[in-house]
C-alpha cells in the first residue's frame, strides 16, 4: 500500500479503507502544513495547524464525492489554497503581532526573551539568509508566492499549478518568473553584504 | 536581460526538469553560447537551494499528534457512516428534491389516505363479478383437495340434489332432445324462468335488474354459496341460458328419492309458499374459508339427508330468509325433494292459514256483534225487547221506508202511541230472559228463510205478546209487503190480539171515550195505508208511561 499511488490510495478511502487515508495523511501532513504555514506566514503555526486539520477534515468530508478527474496532489493544494484565501481575507483587518513574527533582525519576541547561549557566525548567516528568503517570499504577490510555494513547495508541476489556480500554463510560468527574480534580488543583497563582513 | 533570447521560453522549464531529454540537451547546448540565459538558470538555481536549505517546518509534535488523531477519527465515523448518501444527505432516507413531494409522502395522512384507498379498490375490486377474487377463489376452489368431494360437473350418479351442480356442467350443451321436465322437477324449470325473465328483459330492450346470485339458483336457495357455485363453473358459462338436466338422469334421480318427497305434479305450483323439500339451507361460508368445496357438498350431502354430517359449513334454515326472498315468483317443488330436510316452509304455512282463518273467524264474530247491536237499538226503538224478524235488507229498508214516511206519518209509532198497545197487561210480559233467545233465533235464523218472521210472529201469538207482534208485523209490511202469509199473519193478530188491547184500553181509559173514536184508532193498527193525520209525538209519552204503569200494575 505504500507504494500505490495517492489516487488509488484516495480511492480505496472513499470505498471505506481507513488505512488508506492513514497512508495518504502520512504522506501529505508535512507539506500541507509547511505550505499552509508558508502561505500564512511562517510564524502563524497556530494558524497552520488548524487550517492543515480542517484541509484533511474536507478531504474526509468529500472522500464520497471524489472523482479520479486530476491527481490528488492538486486538488489537496486546492484545498488548502482556498482555505488560506479565506483565512488572509480574515487576517486583513487584524492588526496585532504575533510572538512568533519575527522582527528586522530575525528574532521573534519568544527568542528574545529566552536566551539559547551560542550564537555561531555561520549559525548566524545562514538564519541571516533564511529569514532574508523568508522575508523575501512574504514579500511576493499572493498569485507569485502560491505559484512559487506549489512549485517549490508542493513540487506540482505548471500544468497542475495552473489546475489548482485556474489559470494558463503560460501565466503560473510568468508569475513564477516574477517570483524567482525577486527572490533573487533579495538573496543577491544578503550575499552582498555577506561578503562585506569580514 | 536586455536581449530576448530564442530559448527563454524554455528557461524555467529548464530549471524545473519539465523539457524533454531532446529539447534538456539542445537547451544545455544553448547555455554553453548564452552567458545570459545561463547566469539566470544560475541565479534561479542559487535561489531554489537556498529554500530547499531551510529548514524543515514541521508541527509539534502534540499538535501533530492529536491532529491525526482527530482526522483518523472522523476518517473511521465517515467509512462507518455508509452509503454515500447517508454521510452527504444528513442521513434522509429519500433524496427528493422537491421539498412539498417529500411532504406529501413523509406526511401521516398520506399513509392513512393511501390505506383507505388501497379498501377501497379491494372493496370495488372484489365486488366486480370478473374480478380476479372470484377467478382466485374458482381457482383455489379447484385447487383444493375438498373440492373433489363434489367435484361440479363431474359429480358421480347420486348427486341430483344438486341441481345447479348438474345443470352447470352441462349448461354448455344445447338442450337436449326429450329432456322434458319431469312432474314436479322444479330445478330446470327454476332456472329456466331465471333466465326466461332476464331473456325476456333483455329482448324488450328493457335493461334488466341487477339479476340476483340467488335468482339462477332458485331451486337450491342457496344465497351465500350462488356465487361460489356460478364461480365453480366454467367462466364460459352463460349463466341466463336456460338449463336442462338430462331426462334420464331426472329419472334415475327420481328413482333414489322416496315417494314422499316427490310433490304432486301439480300440487304446490300455485301455493306461494315454497317446496319443503327444497334445499332449504344455506351456506354462507364462502370458498375458501374452510374448505372450498364445502357449500357444494353441503348442498349435496342436504339433499340427501346429510346435511348434519358435513363438518365445517354453517347451514341457515330458510324461514330466516328475508321477505323479499320470498317475492319472487313460487317455484313448484323440485323433485329432487330431500327426505330427511326439515319442512321449513310447513310450520310458516300452517301458521299463516290459522292467521288467516283466525281472522276469518274475528271478522265473522265482528259482523254478528254489529248484527247483534242494530237489532237489540231497532228492538229497543220499537219496544221492550220486541224481536224482529228480518233480513238485513229488510231491516234496513224497513229503516229507510220509516224514515221516509216520517214526515207522513210512523206508522209504528201511531201504533205505539195507540193507547191501546201500550196498555197491554192481558198479554204475558216476557221476561228478558225469555225474549232475548227469540230476538236471536229470529235474527239468526231469519235471515235465509224469509217464512221464518211469519212463524215467530205466529209464535209470539200464542204466547199472548200482542204488541211485539204487532210490530214485528207492521216491519214486515213495511218491508216486505208481498210477503206470503202476511196478509193471514195480520188477520190472526187482529183477531187475537185486537179485542184484547181494546178491551185493556177501554178498562184503563176514561169511560167517556167513544167508541167510534176507538175504532177510528183501531184502524191505525191494521195494515191499511196510513192515515192522513198523525197524533203528536207528545201524546205518545203520557200513553207510554201509562202504559209502564199498567204493566207495573199487573
Amino acid at each position: 500500500m505504500r507504494e500505490e499511488t495517492n489516487e488509488t490510495l484516495m480511492m480505496r478511502f472513499r470505498d471505506g479503507d481507513v488505512r488508506a487515508f492513514e497512508f495518504l495523511l502520512s504522506r501529505h501532513q508535512k507539506p500541507i502544513y509547511e505550505f499552509i504555514l508558508r502561505s500564512v506566514g511562517p510564524y502563524n503555526t497556530a494558524l497552520a495547524e488548524d487550517l492543515a486539520q480542517e484541509t484533511f477534515l474536507r478531504v474526509v468530508k468529500q472522500a464520497k464525492t471524489y472523482e479520479q478527474r486530476a491527481k490528488f496532489t492538486t486538488w489537496l493544494y486546492t484545498l488548502a489554497r482556498n482555505l488560506c484565501i479565506d483565512n488572509s481575507r480574515r487576517m486583513v483587518h487584524r492588526k496585532a503581532r504575533s510572538l512568533d513574527q519575527p522582527d528586522e533582525e530575525g528574532q521573534t519576541l519568544l527568542d528574545r526573551t529566552a536566551d539559547k547561549g551560542q550564537a555561531v557566525d555561520q549559525k548566524v548567516i545562514g538564519q541571516q539568509l533564511q529569514t532574508r528568503l523568508q522575508q523575501a517570499i512574504d514579500a511576493l504577490p499572493d498569485d507569485q508566492r502560491e505559484v512559487f510555494l506549489m512549485r517549490e513547495q508542493a513540487d506540482l508541476s505548471f500544468k497542475e499549478i495552473a489546475e489548482v489556480v485556474g489559470i494558463s500554463e503560460n501565466t503560473v510560468k510568468s508569475r513564477m518568473r516574477y517570483a524567482l527574480e525577486k527572490l533573487r534580488a533579495h538573496l543577491e543583497e544578503y550575499q552582498d553584504m555577506a561578503r562585506a563582513l569580514p | 536581460m536586455t536581449q530576448q533570447c530564442k530559448y527563454d521560453e524554455q528557461l524555467l522549464d529548464y530549471v524545473y526538469g519539465e523539457l524533454s531529454e531532446t529539447e534538456a540537451r539542445r537547451f544545455a547546448e544553448h547555455l554553453h553560447g548564452c552567458g545570459a540565459c545561463a547566469a539566470q538558470v544560475a541565479s534561479f538555481g542559487r535561489v531554489r537551494q537556498e529554500f530547499k536549505n531551510r529548514p524543515p517546518v514541521e508541527p509539534a509534535g502534540e499538535s501533530l499528534q492529536r491532529m491525526t488523531a482527530l482526522l483518523m477519527q472522523a476518517a473511521t465515523e465517515s467509512a462507518a457512516a455508509g452509503s454515500p448518501a447517508a454521510t452527504g444527505g444528513g442521513g434522509k432516507i429519500l433524496q427528493l428534491r422537491s421539498r412539498g413531494l417529500r411532504r406529501l409522502l413523509l406526511h401521516p395522512a398520506g399513509g392513512v389516505m393511501a390505506v383507505a384507498a388501497a379498501a377501497l379498490f379491494w372493496v370495488v375490486f372484489r365486488a366486480q363479478p370478473g374480478s380476479q377474487s372470484d377467478t382466485f377463489s374458482q381457482t383455489s376452489f379447484q385447487a383444493l383437495p375438498g373440492a373433489v368431494s363434489a367435484p361440479v360437473g363431474a359429480a358421480p350418479a347420486p348427486e341430483p340434489a344438486v341441481p345447479t351442480a348438474t345443470a352447470t356442467a352441462e349448461k354448455n350443451a344445447p338442450l337436449a332432445e326429450g329432456t322434458t321436465a319431469m312432474p314436479g322437477d322444479e330445478s330446470p324449470k327454476l332456472e329456466q324462468s331465471a333466465g326466461d325473465r332476464l331473456l325476456a328483459a333483455s329482448k324488450d330492450g328493457a335493461r334488466p335488474t341487477k339479476p340476483d346470485p340467488a335468482d339462477d339458483f332458485d331451486g337450491l336457495r342457496a344465497r351465500g354459496p350462488a356465487k361460489e357455485l356460478a364461480t365453480a363453473a366454467p367462466r364460459s358459462i352463460d349463466d341466463n341460458k336456460p338449463q336442462a338436466v338430462p331426462q334420464d338422469k331426472r329419472r334415475e334421480l327420481a328413482q333414489l328419492l322416496p315417494p314422499a318427497a316427490k310433490p304432486s305434479p301439480g300440487g304446490a305450483a300455485g301455493s306461494t309458499a315454497p317446496a319443503p323439500s327444497k334445499p332449504a339451507y344455506r351456506a354462507d361460508e364462502p370458498l375458501g374459508t374452510k374448505s372450498a368445496g364445502a357449500p357444494v357438498v353441503a348442498l349435496a350431502d342436504q339433499a340427501y339427508g346429510k346435511a348434519k354430517k358435513t363438518a365445517g359449513v354453517e347451514l341457515e334454515p330458510a324461514a330466516e330468509r328475508p321477505a323479499e326472498h320470498w317475492a319472487q315468483p313460487p317455484p313448484p317443488p323440485p323433485a329432487q325433494a330431500a327426505p330427511a330436510s326439515p319442512p321449513a316452509r310447513e310450520p310458516a304455512r300452517d301458521e299463516e292459514e290459522s292467521v288467516r282463518a283466525g281472522i276469518a273467524r274475528t271478522q265473522e264474530q265482528r259482523q254478528q256483534k254489529v248484527v247483534e247491536a242494530l237489532a237489540n237499538q231497532e228492538l229497543g226503538s220499537l219496544g221492550a225487547g220486541a224481536p224482529v224478524a228480518q233480513s238485513n235488507e229488510g231491516r234496513y229498508a224497513a229503516r229507510s221506508s220509516t224514515s221516509s214516511t216520517t214526515g207522513k206519518g210512523d206508522s209504528s209509532a201511531n201504533n205505539l202511541a195507540h193507547p191501546g198497545a201500550a196498555s197491554e197487561p192481558a198479554a204475558p210480559t216476557p221476561t228478558p230472559a225469555a225474549s232475548a233467545p227469540a230476538v236471536n233465533t229470529l235474527t239468526r235464523g231469519g235471515r235465509d228463510d224469509s217464512a221464518s218472521p211469519l212463524t215467530a210472529v205466529r209464535e209470539q201469538l200464542r204466547r199472548g205478546q200482542c204488541a211485539e207482534a204487532g210490530a214485528a208485523l207492521t216491519k214486515l209490511e213495511q218491508s216486505s209487503p208481498t210477503l206470503p202469509g202476511l196478509t193471514d199473519t195480520r188477520a190472526e193478530w187482529q183477531s187475537t190480539c185486537a179485542a184484547q188491547l181494546f178491551e185493556r184500553r177501554l178498562a184503563n181509559e176514561a169511560p167517556e171515550a167513544a167508541a167510534p173514536a176507538r175504532a177510528s184508532k183501531l184502524k191505525y193498527a191494521s195494515p191499511a195505508p196510513a192515515p192522513q193525520k198523525s197524533p203528536p209525538r207528545k201524546a205518545a209519552k203520557p200513553e207510554r208511561s201509562n202504559a209502564k204503569a199498567a204493566d207495573a200494575l199487573h
